[in-house]
């Protein structure tokens, strides 16, 4: 499954979650670049060279919704996954108009999220 | 001739007066007697020489006798005797002897007898304030009756008659006493009140004191309208009760605006209370999903890293020792969360354990009335107070209760007995109900476990977490008449005083604060 070149990124700012998720990414054979926040990751200018982003929904200060919106401005075919700790049928209505890929509760199946996230990222292998 | 005219003339006034009167000579012989005399004595013969002092019933004779004898040269005498009737009771008199002009034969006395009223307590007497009761009662706008010294209920006013459906021939409206018993107003009475109406009846005839209860009556209409019912005693000259005269206000439309009133208040409460354990939820499932899913996704990645080939043992090592870090984090929520409920550090005060019962009663009243329950109150006398949050163990015991109420809805039993008893150190609580009691006397008390349909499961985990900050115990037992028994145990402070100002000795006579300052 090492087929990648791209890395896949994940804002949460829960630390135990970041690294979980890069180690089941890892596992899966994608690499992760982890931020904590939007702003570090928008600070960052990494849009145009990452496969995919996944985020979580409940962030201090820009949350994930309006990430999304900022997002789909400068890289409008980016695949994103949103996680969520309170999903609600609202947020995600929200997240889809936003241009979400696919809103995950939490606790997740993991393996319902590789899967999504392989076909985000299977086109541009192509 | 003229002796005989001025005779003839006093015969004539005799004659005329509308009271017993006569004629008696110097020597007491009755010789002339008029017809209401003879109506008393319809076998007299006023021909036949007798003594007037036979006209006198034979118990007042003496006095007569002592008046008569003593009379000397006065031109009247006064007494005041029973004259002798055929076959009735003496009549009492007033009985005026006026002298009349002297004769040859000595001076002739006119009698005349005026009845006077006799002057017993049951008598004619409360009669005639009877008579003008009831009309009294019978003008008055409101629901006027009145019951025997002994609790009988007598007579009802025009009004209540016809708010009953009485007809005006009946024993109530004419105030004839038929053999009924104290308890015979029950007829009117909705049974669900019986027992309440029974019981504060039979406290105000034992204390003979203002007697005040609600219950329902029916009207002629078979419709139940509550009413406030107030009675006092009158009493005769000897202190004792002679009957009871009681109002009836109709309260009915005053009650359903006030029940409407408090019901929209609880529904308000009730919606705000969701909303906060909604949102309080909301927060836990939050804290909680957030180890949960680093969890899953460690999981599947050490299960991914151990079915590798070769396995990657070193790294299913850390996504497994971060399983057990997480899960112990998710633990950590779940403790956190209990001592949020215990986080409000309770001020306690002294308080006594009647008047909240009292409180709770009068709080949980509407509720109470609307749902047909009776609370009965056991406080042993002497209970000292307990040093608890008064708010507190008011929720606690309105939640209790609460339950009771809810664990009886639907069936037949209708009373929640609240309880106090003095332990050794504690004063015991109990809230006991008939609502089939508990299958899980521990379950119950956790947190979301409930048996309620629409129960959140919160009230009973929160009441204990109470409690149990002040230093007590809330357990539940089932008893043998078919219910559960709630029973909180709190200290007795031993002394309630110095534990109000915890912090004296730390503060000092720096502070010139006396321990009682608070």
């Amino acid at each position: 499954m090492d087929n990648t070149t791209q890395p896949v990124v994940v804002v949460d700012d829960d630390t135990r979650m970041l690294e979980s998720v890069d180690d089941l990414l890892a596992s899966a054979g994608y690499t992760a670049k982890l931020f904590s926040s939007a702003e570090a990751f928008i600070e960052a200018d990494v849009l145009q060279c990452i496969a995919c982003l996944i985020s979580d929904v409940g962030l201090p200060g820009m949350n994930g919704c309006e990430l999304i919106t900022v997002v789909k401005a400068q890289a409008p075919s980016l695949p994103i996954i949103m996680i969520t700790g309170r999903e609600t049928q609202e947020l995600r209505e929200q997240c889809m108009e936003a241009g979400a890929l696919a809103l995950f509760a939490k606790p997740f199946d993991p393996q319902e999220v590789l899967q999504v996230l392989q076909l985000a990222v299977a086109p541009q292998q192509t | 001739m003229q002796r005989e005219n001025i005779s003839n003339a006093v015969d004539l006034v005799v004659d005329s007066l509308g009271h017993p009167s006569w004629l008696s000579d110097a020597g007491a012989i009755a010789f002339k007697c008029n017809d209401s005399l003879h109506g008393l004595r319809p076998d007299l013969d006023c021909n036949s020489n007798r003594s007037w002092l036979s006209f006198i019933a034979t118990e007042d004779r003496d006095v007569a006798e002592r008046h008569w004898s003593d009379r000397g040269l006065s031109t009247q005498i006064r007494m005041r005797v029973h004259l002798a009737r055929t076959r009735k009771a003496p009549l009492l008199c007033e009985l005026v002897a006026n002298r009349l002009q002297a004769s040859g034969h000595g001076a002739h006395w006119l009698f005349q007898a005026l009845p006077q009223r006799e002057e017993t307590a049951n008598g004619d007497e409360l009669e005639q304030q009877i008579t003008q009761l009831k009309g009294m009662l019978n003008f008055t706008p409101a629901y006027g009756w009145y019951a025997s010294a002994s609790g009988v209920l007598m007579w009802v006013g025009s009004r209540l008659a016809s708010y009953l459906g009485i007809p005006e021939t009946h024993a109530l409206r004419i105030g004839q006493d038929i053999g009924n018993t104290w308890m015979s107003h029950l007829e009117f009475v909705h049974p669900d009140d019986h027992a309440g109406a029974v019981k504060d009846w039979a406290e105000s005839l034992r204390t003979s004191t203002p007697h005040e209860t609600r219950f329902r009556i029916p009207g002629a209409n078979g419709i139940y309208r509550w009413f406030l019912i107030r009675a006092e005693p009158v009493f005769d000259r000897q202190g004792n009760v002679a009957l009871w005269i009681g109002i009836n206000v109709d309260i009915d439309d005053f009650l359903r605006a006030d029940e409407e009133l408090r019901s929209s208040k609880e529904r308000l409460a009730r919606a705000t209370q969701i909303a906060a354990v909604s949102e309080m939820s909301a927060s836990i499932a939050h804290e909680i999903n957030q180890p949960l899913g680093a969890i899953a996704a460690n999981s599947h990645a050490a299960s991914t890293w151990l079915t590798a080939n070769p396995p990657n043992l070193d790294r299913a090592r850390v996504s497994i020792e971060r399983i057990v870090r997480d899960s112990r984090a998710a633990a950590e929520v779940v403790q956190k969360m209990r001592s949020l409920f215990r986080k409000q550090a309770p001020s306690k005060q002294p308080v006594d354990i009647l008047a909240t019962a009292h409180q709770v009663v009068a709080l949980l009243d509407s509720e109470i009335r609307k749902r047909a329950f009776r609370i009965e109150l056991h406080i042993a006398d002497g209970m000292p107070s307990v040093l608890v949050d008064a708010v507190q163990l008011q929720q606690v015991l309105i939640n209790l209760i609460t339950n009771a109420m809810d664990a009886m809805a639907g069936n037949e039993k209708r009373i929640v007995k609240l309880r106090a008893l003095l332990r050794e150190e504690s004063v015991q609580i109990g809230v006991w109900d008939q609502g089939g009691g508990v299958a899980d006397v521990e379950r119950i008390f956790e947190t979301f476990f409930t048996t309620k349909e629409k129960g959140m499961g919160i009230g009973l985990a929160v009441s204990r977490s109470i409690i149990e900050a002040h230093g007590g115990t809330l357990t539940v037992t089932n008893h043998n008449q078919g219910g559960a028994e709630f029973i909180l145990c709190l200290p007795i402070p031993e002394e309630p005083w110095l534990l109000t100002e915890p912090n004296r000795n730390a503060k000092g006579n720096l502070a010139g604060k006396s321990p009682l300052g608070r």
